[in-house]
Parts: C-alpha cells; sequence; structure tokens
C-alpha cells in the first residue's frame, strides 16, 4: 500500500493548510503597497477602494485557510495513529496560523480607512 | 580476531572516511568536515571585522580625533558591517547546520554533499576577492549597504567592484546552502520524524533556508545590475539616464531585512534547543513556537521599506509596513513566553552555554523594544541617521544573533572536538562579552539622542558627548577581551579539555545519541523515532496499535541500510511531512569538481574585475563542465546500486525519482531562486516606468512584438515537446526510447532555434542598453531569457544523450532527468512568456 493513501486529506489541502494564510499575506502586502506606490504616483484615483477589495479577498482566502486547517484537524480523526497524529498537529498548526495572518492582513488595512477622505 | 561484522564496518569507514592528504583537503564533500571549515573561516572573518570595529571606536573615543581621516573611516565602516553581514553570521549558521542538522534529524550526511563543497569554496572565494579590493588601494567606502549613487561608478572605485563581485558569489554560497538545508530537512530525517516531532533548531532552519532562497537571489540580481552599471555603462541606477537611486534600496531591503531574520531565526533555534535541554523538559507550546517562526519568515519578507521611511515615499504604503514592523513584535513575543514557560519552575543547570541564553534574553529584549520604536515613522524619522540606530541593531544583532552563536560554539564544540571546556576561563568570557556589549552600545541611545550622526568619522565637542564615547570604547575592548577568552578557551580546550562523553548536556535530541565526535558517516543505523526528544524516551505503543506496523517498516528499513554493501554512500529518505521511509537516497562521493567548478565561476568574476574579456569565457566554461561531469550519473554506478538488493530487502526503491527523490526537491528549490530573480527583474522594469518622464523613451522605440512572438515561442513548443517526452517515459511498460527520443530532439531542436532567434533580436534592438534605464532593462531581461534557453539545451542534451541507451538500471535516474529537465524548460518557457507580455506588450498596451 502505498504510504500516501494511508493521509485522510489530499496532499494540496494539507498544503493550503500550512500555507494559505502566509501565502495570502505576502501577496495582501505586495499587491496594497505596488498599488499604493504605483497608484499614487501614477495619479490613480480608486487606490483606496481597490486596496479595500484586495484586503476584503485576501482576508477571505486566509480566513478560507483557516476554515480549512479545522477541517483537516477534524479529519485526521482519533490520534492513535502516527500519520492522523501529524496531519492533526497540521491543523492545529494551520488553525493558529492563518487565524494570525488573518488578524495581520486585517491590521494592515485599517490604516487605509484613515487616509480614506485623503 | 575479527568478525565479519568489524569487517564490515572498518568497510563501512573507509568508504565514508575522507580522502587523505592535500587531494583528500580539495575533494572533501563530508558535512562535518566542511561545517568546521565553514565555521572556522567565518570566525576568522569574524575576528578581523572586529578589529575594525576597535580602529573605529579609538577614532570616536574622543572629539575631533586625527586618529583617522574620513575616507579611512568610511572604508572601515564599509568593510566591518559586510565583514559582519555577509562573511560572519549566516556562514557560521551555515556551517553549524551542515554539522549539526544531519545528527539532530537522523541522517548520515546532507542531501546534496557536493553542493555543500560547492558552497565552501565560492564563500571563501568570494571572501577573499572582497579583502582583495584593500589591494587596489581604492577600498569599497559606500557602507556595508552600497546606497547608489555613492557605489555608483561616479563616485566609487575599483574597491567597490571588488565589494560587488565578492558579494555576488557569497550571495551564489547561501543560495547554494539555502537549498542545502531545506532539502535535508525536508527529505532526509530519521524515520519516524514526522513534522510535529521535528526539533525546534531544524524548524529555524527550514524557514531560514527558504528565506535564504528568496532573499539571495535578489540580491543577486542587484548586485549584478549594480555590476552591469559600474562596469559596462549601463543605466539602471542613474538618474540622469531614467534610472533610480531608490531602486537599489528598495533591493538591496528587501533582501536586507530578511536577512535579519534569516541569521535571527537559527539563533531562536539555538536557543530553543539550549533552554529545553537546562530546563530538561519538552518545549513549551511547540506548535505555537513552530508557528511563530513561520509567521516571522513570511512577515520578515514585508518589512523592506522601514529601512526607507525617511525616503520620502507615499504614507499610504509606509503605514502598510510600519505595522507589519509592529506585528512581527508578536511572533518574536511568543517565542520568548515559550522559553520563560519552558523554564518556569525547572531548576535550569547554569552552564556556560546557557550564561549566553540569559544574555540573549536581556540584550534581544532590549533590541527588540527599541525595534519596536523604530517601527513607529515619525519617532525613525527623528533617529533615522543617529546612532539610536546603530545601538539598536547591534543590540538585535549582537543580542539576538552573536550570543547565540557563541552559546552554540559551547554546547557543541565538545561534539566536534570531544573535550570538553574549562569552564572558569568560559564565564569570563561570558560576563567579558555581556559587559563589554551593554557598555559599548547602550550609550549609543543617548548619543543618539543628543544628536550624534552615525557614518560621520568625528563629532564637535560641543555636543558633550565624550564621556559616553569613552565608556563606548572601554566596552568595545572588553568585548574584544572576551572573544580572546572564548578562542583561548577552545584552542585549550582542543588540546588539553576533559573527554566529554557522548551526552555532556544531556540533551533530548538525537545528536546526544552519537559519540563525540560522531563517526564521519554520523549513524551507522539510521535511528527511529517515537518522540519530538527522543533521548529522553521512546513513547510506548500498546499491542495493536496501527503505530507499531509503521514501526516495524522503519526499522526494516534501517537494518536494510545498516546491513547494505558499502561500496556506496547512501542514507534513507523520509516523506517531507509524515516522516515515513520513502526511498534509499545515493549521496555523492569526493570530488575536485566543487573546487574546480567554483574556481572557474571565480575565473569569471575576476575577469569581469580585471576587465580580461578572455578569461570571462573561460572561467564559465570551465564552470559549466565541472558542473556538468559533477551532476552526470554513471551508468556503472546505478547498475551497482540497482543489483545490490538493498530494494528487496528494505522494501524501499533505491534509484528514486519525483517527489521523492532530493534531486527533485532541489530543483523545485532552484525554480524559487530563478523565479525570485525574475520577479525583481520585473519589478525593476516597472518601478523605473513609474519613475520615468517617457516609458520607452522618445528616441527608442519598443521591440517589434511581432518579432518578439516568433523569437520567444519556439520556448513553448520546447516546453510541450520535453513535458510529452517525460510522459511517454513515465508510462507503465515503456520499453523503446524511440518515441522519448523524437520529442527530446524536437525540444532540442525548438530550444537551439530560439537560441538562434532570440540572439538575432538582441542583437538588432534598436536602442543601446547604455543610454537609458529603459534600454539596460530590455537588453537584461532578453538576455536572461537567453541564458535559460542555453542553460535549457544543454540540459536537454544531456538528456538525449543518455537517452539513447538505457539499461534497466538507468530508466528511473533517466526518468528523473527528465522531469527536472521538464521542469527547466517549463520555467524557462514562462520566463520567456512572461518577458514577451513586459517587453513586447506592456509598453503598447499600457
Amino acid at each position: 500500500m502505498n504510504p500516501r493513501d494511508r493521509l485522510p486529506v489530499s496532499r494540496w489541502t494539507l498544503r493550503f493548510c500550512l500555507l494559505g494564510g502566509g501565502i495570502a499575506w505576502t501577496l495582501h502586502l505586495v499587491g496594497a503597497w505596488a498599488i499604493a506606490e504605483f497608484g499614487i504616483l501614477g495619479g490613480f484615483a480608486g487606490v483606496n477602494t481597490l486596496i479595500l477589495v484586495l484586503s476584503a479577498a485576501m482576508l477571505l482566502a486566509a480566513g478560507a485557510a483557516t476554515l480549512v486547517s479545522a477541517h483537516v484537524r477534524r479529519a485526521a480523526g482519533p490520534e492513535n495513529h502516527e500519520d492522523a497524529r501529524t496531519v492533526a498537529f497540521c491543523g492545529r498548526f494551520g488553525i493558529v496560523t492563518n487565524a494570525v495572518f488573518t488578524v495581520i492582513i486585517a491590521a494592515q488595512t485599517v490604516p487605509v480607512f484613515y487616509f480614506l477622505d485623503q | 580476531m575479527k568478525t565479519a561484522d568489524d569487517a564490515q564496518l572498518a568497510a563501512f569507514d573507509a568508504r565514508w572516511r575522507s580522502p587523505r592528504g592535500w587531494l583528500g583537503f580539495f575533494t572533501e564533500v563530508n558535512n562535518q568536515q566542511l561545517g568546521v571549515r565553514f565555521m572556522v573561516t567565518s570566525l576568522i572573518f569574524f575576528a578581523i571585522g572586529g578589529f575594525l570595529a576597535l580602529l573605529m571606536r579609538i577614532q570616536l573615543t574622543v572629539p575631533e580625533n586625527d586618529f583617522m581621516g574620513p575616507q579611512l573611516y568610511n572604508e572601515l565602516f564599509t568593510l566591518h558591517g559586510s565583514t559582519m553581514m555577509f562573511l560572519f553570521a549566516v556562514p557560521f549558521l551555515e556551517g553549524l547546520a551542515l554539522y549539526v542538522l544531519p545528527l539532530m534529524i537522523g541522517s548520515r550526511d546532507v542531501a546534496f554533499p557536493r553542493l555543500t563543497a560547492f558552497s565552501y569554496w565560492t564563500y571563501l572565494f568570494g571572501g577573499l576577492i572582497f579583502y582583495a579590493s584593500l589591494l587596489t588601494g581604492t577600498p569599497p567606502d559606500a557602507g556595508w549597504f552600497a546606497y547608489t549613487p555613492l557605489s555608483g561608478p561616479g563616485f566609487a572605485g575599483l574597491g567597490m567592484d571588488f565589494w560587488v563581485m565578492g558579494l555576488a558569489l557569497v550571495e551564489i554560497a547561501g543560495l547554494a546552502a539555502g537549498v542545502e538545508i531545506v532539502v535535508t530537512i525536508l527529505k532526509l530525517r530519521a524515520p519516524g520524524m514526522s513534522l510535529r516531532r521535528l526539533p525546534m533548531l531544524a524548524w529555524t532552519l527550514l524557514v531560514s533556508g527558504a528565506m535564504m532562497i528568496f532573499a539571495f537571489s535578489v540580491l543577486l540580481v542587484a548586485t549584478l545590475l549594480l555590476e552591469l552599471d559600474r562596469a559596462a555603462g549601463f543605466a539602471f541606477f542613474d538618474p540622469d539616464r531614467g534610472g533610480s537611486s531608490l531602486l537599489w534600496q528598495h533591493l538591496f531591503w528587501f533582501f536586507g531585512h530578511p536577512e535579519v531574520y534569516i541569521m535571527f531565526l537559527p539563533a531562536t533555534g539555538i536557543v530553543s534547543t539550549l533552554v529545553t535541554t537546562a530546563a530538561r523538559r519538552p518545549l513549551a507550546a511547540y506548535p505555537l513556537v513552530a508557528m511563530a517562526v513561520v509567521v516571522t519568515g513570511f512577515v520578515s519578507f514585508g518589512l523592506w521599506m522601514h529601512h526607507m521611511y525617511a525616503t520620502g515615499l507615499p504614507e499610504l504604503g509606509l503605514s502598510f509596513f510600519a505595522a507589519a514592523s509592529l506585528m512581527i513584535g508578536v511572533a518574536s513575543g511568543i517565542q520568548i513566553f515559550a522559553w520563560i514557560a519552558t523554564l518556569w519552575g525547572s531548576r535550569p543547570r547554569i552552564t556556560v552555554p546557557f550564561l549566553y541564553v540569559l544574555g540573549f534574553f536581556f540584550n534581544f529584549v532590549l533590541g527588540g523594544f527599541t525595534g519596536v520604536m523604530v517601527a513607529v515613522v515619525p519617532f525613525d524619522w527623528q533617529v533615522h541617521d543617529t546612532f539610536f540606530i546603530v545601538a539598536h541593531f547591534h543590540y538585535v544583532l549582537i543580542g539576538g544573533v552573536v550570543f547565540p552563536v557563541f552559546a552554540a560554539l559551547h554546547y557543541w564544540l565538545p561534539k566536534v572536538t570531544g573535550r570538553l571546556q574549562n569552564e572558569r576561563l568560559g564565564r569570563w568570557g561570558f560576563w567579558l562579552n555581556f559587559a563589554g556589549c551593554n557598555l559599548t552600545f547602550f550609550p549609543m541611545h543617548i548619543m543618539g539622542f543628543l544628536g550624534l550622526a552615525r557614518r560621520v568619522y568625528t563629532y564637535p565637542e560641543e555636543l558633550q558627548i565624550g564621556g559616553y564615547n569613552i565608556v563606548s570604547t572601554l566596552g568595545a575592548f572588553l568585548m574584544a577581551a572576551g572573544f580572546v577568552a572564548i578562542v583561548v578557551d577552545l584552542l585549550r580546550s582542543v588540546r588539553r579539555g576533559p573527554a566529554a562523553g557522548d551526552n555532556p548536556w544531556d540533551t533530548g535530541t538525537l545528536d546526544g545519541s552519537m559519540s563525540s565526535p560522531p563517526p564521519i558517516y554520523s549513524f551507522l543505523r539510521p535511528p527511529v523515532v517515537r518522540s519530538r526528544e527522543p533521548l529522553w524516551g521512546p513513547v510506548k505503543h500498546k499491542a495493536g496499535e496501527p503505530a507499531l506496523e509503521e514501526e516495524a517498516l522503519s526499522e526494516r528499513a534501517s537494518a536494510a541500510l545498516h546491513a547494505a554493501p558499502s561500496d556506496w554512500r547512501a542514507t534513507l529518505a523520509t516523506d517531507a511531512i509524515t516522516g515515513r521511509p520513502s526511498g534509499v537516497q545515493v549521496l555523492a562521493e569526493p570530488s575536485l569538481s566543487p573546487l574546480l567548478s567554483a574556481l572557474g565561476l571565480t575565473l569569471a568574476f575576476v575577469g569581469v574585475l580585471l576587465k580580461s574579456y578572455l578569461l570571462i569565457p573561460l572561467g564559465l566554461v570551465l564552470a559549466v563542465s565541472f558542473l556538468a561531469r559533477w551532476m552526470y550519473p554513471s551508468s556503472d554506478y546505478n547498475r551497482k546500486v540497482y543489483s545490490s538488493g538493498l530494494a528487496e530487502r528494505s522494501g524501499l526503491p533505491v534509484l528514486l525519482e519525483g517527489a521523492r527523490s532530493c534531486s527533485w526537491w532541489g530543483m523545485l528549490c532552484f525554480v524559487g531562486i530563478a523565479g525570485s530573480a525574475f520577479v525583481a527583474l520585473f519589478f525593476c522594469y516597472f518601478y523605473l516606468w513609474l519613475f520615468a518622464e517617457s516609458w520607452p523613451p522618445p528616441d527608442a522605440a519598443p521591440p517589434d512584438p511581432l518579432r518578439g512572438a516568433i523569437a520567444h515561442a519556439p520556448l513553448l513548443l520546447a516546453a510541450g515537446a520535453a513535458w510529452l517526452a517525460k510522459r511517454r517515459l513515465a508510462a507503465p511498460g515503456f520499453s523503446a526510447a524511440r518515441g522519448p527520443l523524437l520529442l527530446l530532439s524536437a525540444a532540442l531542436a525548438f530550444t537551439v532555434l530560439q537560441l538562434g532567434l532570440g540572439s538575432f533580436e538582441l542583437a538588432t534592438l534598436p536602442f543601446s542598453p547604455r543610454d537609458h534605464s529603459y534600454g539596460s532593462s530590455v537588453w537584461v531581461m532578453l538576455m536572461v531569457v537567453l541564458t535559460f534557453s542555453l542553460t535549457a539545451a544543454l540540459l536537454l542534451a544531456c538528456s538525449l544523450a543518455r537517452a539513447r541507451r538505457i539499461e534497466p538500471w538507468d530508466l528511473t535516474p533517466l526518468r528523473l532527468q527528465l522531469q527536472l529537465t521538464t521542469m527547466f524548460v517549463l520555467l524557462t518557457a514562462l520566463a520567456a512568456a512572461g518577458t514577451y507580455a513586459v517587453v513586447h506588450l506592456a509598453p503598447r498596451l499600457l
């Protein structure tokens, strides 16, 4: 039997659980900065709106990664098996990590509201 | 009387033992030997960098001192900063990782032993080139950050070229080490060491290695662009010709800030290991600490602009980076609280390494606090160019990196030498360093507030900070005395120290199970791991639990490898997440090729320095030839491995392909490096466009889209053909090589066609790369695509040559080679498509 078959979730689900929030945060930061830098200097009027839309999308992505992590944790089932324990660990790790990235994205979005009327 | 076991052990030992004599020195590929070389070399550079710092402190002791002039002072702080950042801290941690990682994760060696050797030689040659700048009479003087235009052709002399080329070699060494560390941790762990049982040092090194891959590739691009400006008259950083000085700062700090965490994260891994050992209990909140390490790794890439608050960037942009700068403190705080929780209620042994950990807590927390202060934009504006910043980053780097490095030296040196150090001398060393560090750098906070500017060789008496500076200089000499005490202790212990025993600190990680010093092959029988601290008690499984079945598989694989024939080197490969055995990874043997390819690369770089246009191609050909020789596997070797019977005994494949193989992961890392480099180039293009008055400039028409499409399209066809060839070769029941051969030939032909058409397009561009930054950007992107095409053509030619005659034992290695080649050709096609869109379409569409 292929050892991979023992995992209760797919490899892609596990990867999203481990890295989803981090990637969403990266895209948010780079995207928001690029919009701010290029948009403001380029004279584009809708900078704030665009950043808010991007932030909402990335918040959703990081939130989805948190939910998927919770699913991974549940799918691991009773931890009487090393693979199940490992998957459960990944789930717990993903829940905390992705939740933290969700909070960071939200925190980084707050300053945009300060600049909304400018 | 010798038993069969003794004879087998002797043969095994002989197979792994490093060759003797000078030839052995140059062909060495063993992780332990190379790890020690990395650490010793970096400590020598540390001593030199420290000596330069003492000279600067002498100059600053009293106001209006004439011990040295402004030019020498500029040169000294440039050499000091560059040495400490590039030649000491990261290489030391690379060396430590090379030595300790395999012992800690239960592997016999690292994933790519020859790449380790290549990394060491390029690092050494890079450091030597860097210091050879002293011979030019114009050493680099633009700071370790080399801001343009100070580092550009108009201001800096030949020494700056030495700085750039030496640094480029060190970056290549760092990239190689990053790949090595990541793949080793992901693939070569002991059976049973799942992600949740990974030692915390390995977690930190994994994240740090991944960061090196992305950060160093961007710096490599930046330094090569700077050298193109300097040596070939390109215009990337020249505002008069459409370039931008701020572009350099963006590229440099995109590397420079993660660089701090590339050093700091492994240091926290050292601290976690030492805290756990001192408290003799598992690390508290392990999943949270692992999370904090990963979050720190990500967020550190989002902080580069907090080095640029004072450059007049849009406030909205600054606010993102201020928020990220504050948030990263949360991740660091989690680690600090986890360490406190681990120590809480325990009775830690206050040994010398643990003293350094306590020193780390004090100094790093102080440096962290001032870090939060300077993350606040208006505060940073006030203190940006003052000694307050000097104090902040020295508290972070000395407290957060050098103290853990010294702790690691004391902690693992008995493992390396087999001898204990002198406790008394060690304590003297610690207190001198601790007092020296605080006396040197704490007064700098106050001096910064009082207006002492950094990077200025003297100050007027009216500032009334002479007293603080005297204390600061005294502290610097105390630190120097502390370092001397460490070195004396080190040398003394190697000769006369008492025997250390296998586990002098009673650590719970696998390195404590080895003799001191460990055998050259580390583990004769790969261990099976049952808990996070394997030496502190394995988990007992109940009869009938599925876990026992997994252990049986691991034990079988481990026993089979133990009994394997000794005429080749191998270790167990495991699954990246679960830690289940997934195959037997054959490891490379000693070779001169890594040294010669590093030498070739160095020759090419020296050719650039000397403007010797014969030396450049000669060096490159030498480098590529020996790289090819080192990587081209011999059919005879494959046969030996294939027919060893190990696959049957272990129940695992011995010739690996796909994600089971280290090489596949290595190529994935390389794709990450190349991808980051390309993204950096695209960023340069659009950034310059943003600030340009017109893009392209009025006298330069953008390249023709139709010609560009014709020049780049063959790469898409080549990628398709290579992918189909890979699919055909992977099909079950494959016997004839005809189909893949034809497809490979087609892929090669398309790639060669692109080389021809692309070269023609480049040669007939209607503008010069020297006239304007637009021309420079376009030229470099097209050139990089051509370089990728050439590499793809070489890889395809190698695959084709091997596919012509396939023995049964060559089939899996050929499949692997084709998988890697296809991955690279796909990357090349993607890069070409991206370049086409940016260079040919964007100026017309946007």
